[in-house]
């Protein structure tokens, strides 16, 4: 509470209780004349009046003279013309992104191979005229490179040209957008979907557009980057659970379940306790995880998580970038694997760029919820639409995987020989799910440090790449990340490659781990 | 309110700033005046209209100023001016600039003009005093954010750096 102290609050202060308790002193005669009544009223009465004029007077000759409504132009005008100037030489710029966030940057990058590839990244990439196998890309159905969909694109850009240069509120949407955005709402069995034109954006726009200040968020702390952005943009209060550990977010729940109690119990005084906006009747709860998490490749437990739901009420944002078109037994994602019903979930956020192999991202659920985001989603509202021989091939590619039962087989079967093979090495460990394509390898005893850690692990696969014929990379987390998981080898799995390349490639790494580490 | 090139930084109470905005409020009040003497009730009388003037023009002073929080159609999602009324708003806070000083006086002088006209009665000054100083005491720079036995507090859960990142400034 700041006190702000000033004598001349003393007058009126002062003067109204004792007029008050001394008015009947005052003279009482209602014939006398104007003259008479000044003089003859009560000097207690006579006093209050000149303290107020007084305290006019007082204001009046107060040295403050503030006359704008605007103190920075008001400052400046004050200024001198040589004032000016001096200021304007002395002023420097601040660099856009701090040193010490570049510095970090370079110090990730530089442990890092320097790759420079000859060609498609598809399955395989060419670099330094040595061809390898591919593990490093989201290409989880081999789409990338496929002839159909560069078909499509192909025309596609002879029918629309290379952008739609707007908005999608602003000339920017074209059929194919619409008929994209068709297809995902059947695709993924809801009533609407939304189109975003860059993949990190969609659940970075999907939080705040719903999430306000006052609002809770609970998080699995190993959310990727992109939903921690739209926490951050959302200025809602977040509250994070260990990864995957329900037990800790009903405990969770279950604390904010007897405070909401105790607020709503508490007796309110109508009239005075207005605006209560952190009040519970007034506050949103949402809940954010992963289908198949980026950063550990294991998949969120769903049933536990709708059980909670029915107990607690909150609403749940899945953000499936990774799971669909990978997950579930027709790449529906985490809501097929675990056979919930899509209804359930209220907002489903998908990637196009990783399993689909174009890109953007789109948003899913009911009408309702989903038309929001036209008018709310940051993303969806100013950015230029995703470009039509994009929207095309993805359009595409969601044709040739829809009701590919086979394929996503195949991409399961070689994820579970890869997780098996994985498991194997010698002071790697494996903690994602074994039917997951992206595998994450962690040391079996860490260093102590991110730093060292990852240092160990990119020795490891700049060992593969001198040596073998296979790339891995380690995982790349921004500096800025709220949790920072720990360093790992990020191994993603492609339905095309033979069990023979998978297995010599587990081979590779095993080989370069005994190397590093030293392991008999 | 833009003549300096930068746009209004508070739309809830920049518009007081304005010296047109003065002379309306200063009409207003005339004409809500003349029009309480127009009435042909004979209760009416002089005397007991410059009270009421005083005392509703002080009422609605009071919801305007200082019962008005944050603003006032927007319901959630407005920080840290959700928790202070409009006096507290106007010019960041600081104390004794112009738009307080005329706000201020203002009520004071139609409170010496009501003595007047009231001949000073004492029924008519106890009125108008008690009405007075409701308006009066919660513009004083002593009472900036404090809220006496907590009428019309907000509670507010926003981080401390939030809550208290108001600009305060002496005179």
């Amino acid at each position: 509470m700041p006190m702000r102290f000033s004598r001349t609050i003393f007058i009126p202060l002062i003067a109204f209780p004792i007029l008050i308790a001394t008015h009947g002193f005052q003279n009482k005669n209602p014939e006398a004349s104007l003259v008479e009544h000044i003089v003859g009223t009560s000097w207690l009465h006579f006093l209050f009046e000149v303290s107020l004029t007084v305290y006019i007077v007082f204001l009046g000759v107060h040295g403050m003279r503030r006359t704008s409504a605007n103190p920075v132009a008001e400052s400046l005008n004050q200024l001198t013309a040589k004032e000016k100037e001096t200021m304007l030489k002395e002023w420097k710029p601040e660099p856009l992104v701090s040193t010490a966030f570049v510095k970090s940057v370079q110090r990730i990058e530089s442990l890092r191979p320097k790759i420079v590839c000859e060609g498609k990244v598809g399955k395989y990439v060419v670099s330094g005229g040595k061809k390898y196998l591919n593990l490093a890309s989201y290409n989880f159905l081999n789409l990338i490179g496929n002839t159909t969909l560069e078909e499509t694109a192909k025309a596609a850009i002879r029918k629309y040209g290379v952008g739609s240069c707007g908005p999608r509120g602003f000339y920017g949407t074209v059929d194919v957008h619409l008929e994209l955005e068709e297809k995902l709402a059947r695709f993924m069995g809801c009533e609407e979907a939304i189109l975003y034109s860059y993949g990190t954006a969609t659940i970075s726009s999907a939080i705040p557009a719903y999430s306000k200040r006052g609002d809770l968020i609970f998080v699995d702390e190993g959310a990727n980057y992109a939903i921690q952005q739209g926490l951050t943009v959302s200025r809602s209060n977040i509250k994070y659970f260990r990864h995957n550990d329900m037990d800790h977010l009903e405990s969770l729940l279950e604390d904010l379940h007897r405070q909401n109690q105790i607020a709503l119990n508490k007796p309110k005084r109508k009239f005075f306790d207005r605006d209560d906006v952190d009040h519970p009747s007034r506050r949103r709860v949402f809940v954010v995880v992963e289908g198949l998490y980026a950063n550990y490749g294991d998949l969120c437990p769903l049933p536990q998580l709708i059980a909670l739901k029915r107990k607690y009420k909150f609403r749940i944002f899945l953000d499936e970038t990774f799971s669909v078109g990978t997950v579930g037994g027709t790449g529906r994602g985490v809501t097929e694997h675990f056979n919930i019903p899509q209804a359930s979930i209220d907002l489903v956020t998908g990637s196009l760029e990783h399993a689909l192999g174009s890109t953007g991202g789109f948003c899913c659920g009911s009408s309702f919820v989903v038309d929001h985001q036209r008018l709310s989603g940051v993303g969806y509202c100013f950015s230029a639409s995703l470009p039509p021989l994009l929207a095309a091939s993805a359009s595409k590619a969601l044709d040739l995987i829809d009701k590919n039962t086979a394929l996503f087989e195949q991409l399961k079967t070689k994820s579970e020989l890869m997780h098996k093979s994985l498991s194997r090495i010698n002071g790697l460990t494996v903690g994602s799910w074994n039917g997951s394509p992206i595998q994450h390898l962690r040391l079996q005893k860490s260093t102590g440090s991110h730093q060292s850690d990852s240092e160990l692990l990119n020795a490891i696969t700049n060992k593969v790449l001198e040596s073998g014929k296979t790339l891995f990379l380690t995982s790349k987390y921004a500096p800025d990340e709220t949790i920072a998981p720990l360093p790992s080898i990020r191994v993603l799995v492609n339905a095309d490659m033979s069990q023979e390349e998978l297995i010599s490639a587990a081979d590779e790494l095993d080989q370069a781990v005994r190397n590093v580490l030293g392991h008999a | 309110m833009f003549a300096e090139g930068a746009p209004s930084h508070n739309p809830n109470v920049d518009w007081l700033n304005t010296r047109g905005m003065w002379t309306l409020y200063v009409l207003m009040l005339l004409m809500f005046h003349l029009f309480l003497l127009s009435i042909p009730v004979d209760a009416l009388t002089v005397p007991v209209v410059w009270t009421l003037t005083n005392v509703l023009h002080n009422l609605f002073s009071l919801v305007l100023f200082h019962f008005t929080k944050g603003t006032p159609w927007l319901d959630t999602d407005q920080g840290r001016f959700r928790a202070l009324t409009f006096w507290e708003q106007i010019d960041d806070g600081i104390q004794y600039t112009t738009t307080k000083k005329f706000f201020t006086i203002l009520p004071i002088v139609v409170y010496l003009m009501t003595g007047f006209y009231t001949s000073y009665n004492n029924t008519h000054f106890i009125i108008n005093t008690i009405s007075l100083m409701t308006v009066l005491v919660p513009k004083l720079p002593f009472f900036h954010r404090l809220r006496l036995f907590g009428i019309n507090r907000t509670e507010m859960k926003l981080p401390r750096n939030q809550a208290d990142g108001m600009v305060e400034k002496g005179p």
